[in-house]
């Protein structure tokens, strides 16, 4: 009986092992964008709650954000009398309404789709660049590789997926942490584009 | 009666119960495996593990999942990886059982990663019916251990 169950266990510990190497070998061998580090700092739980409400040191929406989401038709032509948030170094990040990103777009402010890569793929913002907050083995180069591009006063306007998705709030803590003093989020996201008839492509990031 | 005994304890029911059980765990593996950054997401959502813990769970459990469920299909060390998947079963258990308990709308990532954006209500609502699920491939997951099986087979 005894024997039987160390027989058991042992046979039980192999199976993991060998199930861990598989793994492990498999993260070897993937691509970069399905590659994970060991570890990872992830962001506070309460990113994956902003679904219902912004934390402490984000700025909720204002102004116009409750006529601008209480539909989503076109946008309107002239959105010159659309206020922009100023930079803020204390600030972690500022939620923005769809016009106010529609005006940063017309602007031409930089935007960066923390979606999955093989979702930006698909479809996104045109012109765009893809920063995916959760693949690990390469967020790190996109994000230097933005630094190079832009000033860090630059504002620059992060979006995922819309309400329920807590990629860009995620994303935007690296960025602040980058030391990116004017980041935006886009709350409702690339659904919320689409549906206003904003400009779009497919295809990986340049 | 002795009927019920019979098949409850035949190795008939036991090969059905482990090639049953072997592809779940089969079916819940593989999208994992070819995707561990959402499957990281996932259990982030969760809030159980610490940040460090989080890819090294993310990356050793699909492989597990496979592997277990390839040995119960092909009949290899049942028991032993009957075992195995009790213990994946108590710990997703343990996580739907939280999740519920707080009141965590998070999305099972059981099988479907990407699965369509869903209300809260409906979250919790499907949380509800895996952790019922999860009983009933528990439930198979003992009989591997406890049941029957040919002369060699530990």
């Amino acid at each position: 009986m005894a024997n039987s169950f160390r027989t058991t266990a042992l046979r039980a510990l192999i199976l993991i092992a060998l199930g861990s190497a598989i793994g492990i070998g498999n993260n070897l061998l993937a691509g970069a964008h399905r590659r994970l580090d060991w570890i990872s700092d992830y962001p506070a739980l309460e990113a994956r709650n902003d679904r219902t409400g912004g934390s402490r040191e984000r700025a909720a929406p204002s102004g116009h954000a409750l006529a601008a989401t209480q539909g989503s038709g076109s946008l309107p032509q002239d959105l010159s009398d659309i206020s922009i948030p100023e930079p803020n170094p204390d600030e972690l990040a500022v939620e923005i309404d769809p016009l106010q990103a529609a005006r940063l777009y017309s602007n031409g402010a930089v935007f960066v789709d923390s979606r999955r890569s093989r979702e930006f793929v698909e479809g996104h913002i045109a012109g765009a660049r893809s920063i995916s907050y959760w693949e690990s083995a390469v967020v790190a180069g996109r994000i230097e590789e933005l630094a190079w591009s832009a000033e860090l006063d630059d504002p620059i306007v992060v979006y995922c997926n819309g309400g329920d998705c807590p990629d860009s709030h995620a994303l935007s803590e690296l960025l602040w942490g980058a030391g990116f003093v004017h980041v935006l989020i886009y709350r409702d996201g690339y659904p919320d584009w689409i549906a206003r008839g904003g400009a779009t492509e497919k295809g990986a990031s340049r | 009666m002795s009927r019920i005994r019979a098949l409850l304890g035949g190795e008939w029911l036991a090969v059905r119960v482990q090639i049953g059980l072997g592809a779940v765990f089969v079916a819940a593996g593989w999208p994992k495996l070819v995707d561990p950054p959402s499957f990281a997401k996932n259990i982030w959502a969760y809030g159980l593990l610490p940040d460090g813990l989080i890819n090294v769970q993310a990356l050793t459990m699909p492989g597990i999942e496979l592997v277990v469920g390839l040995a119960l299909i092909l009949g290899v060390w049942r028991r032993g990886a009957a075992t195995v998947a009790a213990g994946l079963l108590l710990v997703f258990m343990v996580a739907l059982s939280r999740a519920l308990i707080e009141g965590n709308p998070v999305s099972c990532g059981c099988f479907d990663l990407h699965a369509a954006p869903k209300s809260d209500a409906e979250l919790l609502r499907d949380l509800r019916m895996v952790l019922l699920r999860d009983v009933g491939l528990m439930a198979m997951a003992l009989h591997g251990i406890w049941g029957p099986r040919r002369g060699a087979d530990v």
